[in-house]
């Protein structure tokens, strides 16, 4: 199951369609407490996470994580990429706008 | 040795030395062998505080406080030997201390045997003191002159300077004798200078002072000096003469290059700030369009690629819906640049503007359970575009609404007021005091608190320009406990 936050609800939706036509299980939460909770419950492959929403930044969603997961932060800001590229515990960085292929190619190895 | 000897007294004086000694122009007594008095004048009773005429005593009987040594110089003068002094100090008996100019001169017969002394005496006591004065005080102008850390410097109306104090002299690198002897005000001015020394002229002319004002002057080594000269005429014996006040100003022009330079860098940092920010929060806001965008163009691609177009219409949607709002930041944006003339004014009931705009959202509070309390009183007209004001009220009260819908106490409240030359506008909710994190960002653009598709973060940061476009103001009332924006518009002439 791959976990993906965006306070974008447009994009929680469309990318949750995408995804499951691909055959990845996807899980999208537009409140990242929410997805925190879901995640300490739940058997989790992955988590795609945007960068900047109102509760928490992805950074302190992965700070909050209670175990290692493969972690990949998805960013529409300008200068942040580099510097979260640069956490250890950060898996990969997507720069919005991405091609939906991309992310389909960075979730493959999650296909159920 | 020379005692009272009455019989002379008799004798008198002879006319002619009776005569000079009471018209001469000075304090005068005559004394004869005996040192009676045989003659004065009104003037020695007077500088003597004498009680009138002192003719038939004796010298000593009159002034017993005659210290020795003028009993021996009246012996000397009796000797036939003239006796002087330009100042000498005579302390009287009531304690009075006089300084006296004086001479014994020896009176003879025609045998050439002194007869008696003439005494001429003069009180210089107050002319002393005003001397002394006077020395004092000169000295102490002489003093101010040459130690004033301002440049001082007196010339005639032609320009020829007079005299030049050190501190001038050190402004204009002449000497003393080089500046004072032959150079002209206008030898050290540069030409450019012209009308305005003209206009200068002219003042002092009128009003008999100059200044303040800055030029430069040419040193001696042919190097510029900023100044700031002030100055005043002087009149003397029909001749008119001008003093003027010269301030070398060169550090504190440096140091004012330097502020303004300081100034540019702390104004150029904050713009470049901004401009970060501004692109950071700008990226944020569009590229979430575009990412939706990509992501349903993606997904019209395999549905036309599998041929199912149950889906072609959402994602159109969805497109085109992106489409929009990635346009309504442009829009904003453009907006908030001044080159964007704002629409016509005018003179516009701001009361029936504010219920007009309220009429709009009202039903979209009352279904969220939003109380809405509206207070408008106000009778004024302010000069403004109907649509904009509008749209700053919808503005505040969409703000307002967001902040309390999901709270327990939900109400907002708008009022509208006329105050001394302006027409206001308050939307206040009951969504708590706002951080002052969030307070002091308010107004930037891109700052938002909403979630990502509710607020672009320019709602304010538009009103407020739409506002002062106008003469207007929007401001966070900091007195309120609750949230309360304030519009104050100024009342249309």
């Amino acid at each position: 199951m791959i976990v993906y936050i965006d306070d974008e609800p447009v994009l929680c939706r469309i990318f949750t369609r995408i995804l499951t036509a691909a055959g990845i299980r996807v899980r999208a939460f537009t409140n990242p407490a929410e997805a925190l909770a879901f995640v300490a419950d739940n058997a989790t492959a992955a988590i795609v996470c945007d960068y900047r929403m109102p509760e928490m930044t992805g950074l302190q969603v992965l700070g909050h994580l209670d175990r290692e997961l493969p972690f990949y932060l998805v960013s529409g800001d300008i200068g942040i990429a580099d510097e979260v590229a640069a956490d250890p515990r950060v898996t990969g960085v997507l720069t919005k706008p991405f091609r939906a292929e991309r992310l389909l190619e960075l979730l493959a190895p999650y296909r159920a | 040795m020379l005692g009272p000897m009455p019989d002379s007294r008799s004798s008198g004086a002879p006319p002619g030395l009776r005569s000079f000694v009471e018209n001469v122009a000075f304090p005068c007594a005559a004394l004869d062998a005996t040192l009676h008095v045989v003659a004065h004048n009104e003037r020695w009773v007077q500088a003597y505080h004498l009680d009138g005429s002192v003719i038939g005593r004796h010298h000593f009987d009159v002034f017993p406080e005659l210290p020795q040594r003028w009993r021996d110089a009246l012996d000397d003068a009796m000797a036939g030997t003239a006796r002087a002094s330009d100042r000498d100090t005579f302390y009287r008996a009531d304690g009075r201390v006089q300084h006296i100019r004086w001479s014994l001169t020896p009176w003879m017969d025609d045998a050439g045997v002194v007869q008696g002394v003439v005494i001429t005496s003069e009180d210089i006591t107050d002319t002393l003191e005003n001397e002394r004065r006077l020395e004092e005080s000169e000295g102490l102008i002489q003093a101010f002159f040459e130690n004033s850390p301002i440049g001082l410097n007196l010339c005639r109306t032609s320009g020829l300077w007079l005299r030049s104090n050190a501190a001038f002299l050190d402004i204009i690198g002449y000497s003393a004798e080089e500046a004072d002897g032959g150079l002209t005000y206008w030898d050290l001015t540069p030409r450019r200078y012209d009308e305005q020394e003209a206009e200068q002229l002219r003042q002092l002319d009128e009003t008999g002072r100059y200044g303040p004002y800055e030029k430069e002057f040419v040193r001696k080594d042919g190097s510029l000096v900023p100044v700031r000269l002030n100055g005043f005429l002087v009149e003397r014996d029909g001749e008119r003469f001008i003093w003027s006040l010269i301030e070398d100003i060169t550090t504190q022009r440096a140091l004012e290059a330097e502020v303004e330079q300081q100034r540019l860098r702390a104004l150029q940092a904050s713009k470049l700030a901004t401009l970060g920010e501004m692109a950071a929060g700008f990226a944020h806001e569009v590229n979430n369009p575009l990412a939706i965008i990509d992501a349903y163009a993606y997904t019209l691609d395999n549905a036309v690629q599998r041929g199912d177009l149950s889906e072609v219409g959402e994602a159109a949607d969805a497109i085109r819906e992106a489409v929009h709002r990635a346009a309504t930041i442009i829009t904003g944006l453009r907006r908030l640049s001044r080159n964007e003339p704002g629409p016509a004014t005018r003179a516009e009931d701001v009361a029936a503007i504010t219920s007009d705009a309220l009429d709009l959202c009202s039903a979209r509070l009352r279904n969220h359970g939003v109380r809405l309390d509206v207070d408008v009183r106000s009778a004024g007209r302010a000069r403004v575009h109907a649509v904009e004001l509008s749209q700053v009220v919808l503005n505040l009260v969409n703000n307002a609404f967001d902040a309390v819908r999901e709270r327990p106490a939900r109400e907002v409240k708008v009022e509208t007021w006329d105050s001394e030359g302006a027409v206001c506008i308050a939307v206040e909710d009951t969504g708590g005091p706002l951080p002052e994190d969030v307070r002091e960002r308010l107004f930037e653009p891109f700052f938002t608190t909403k979630r990502v598709g509710e607020g672009t973060g320019l709602g304010l940061c538009i009103s407020r320009s739409i506002l002062e476009a106008v003469g207007g103001t929007l401001e966070l009332d900091a007195r309120s406990s609750r949230t309360r924006f304030v519009v104050t518009l100024p009342v249309a002439a």
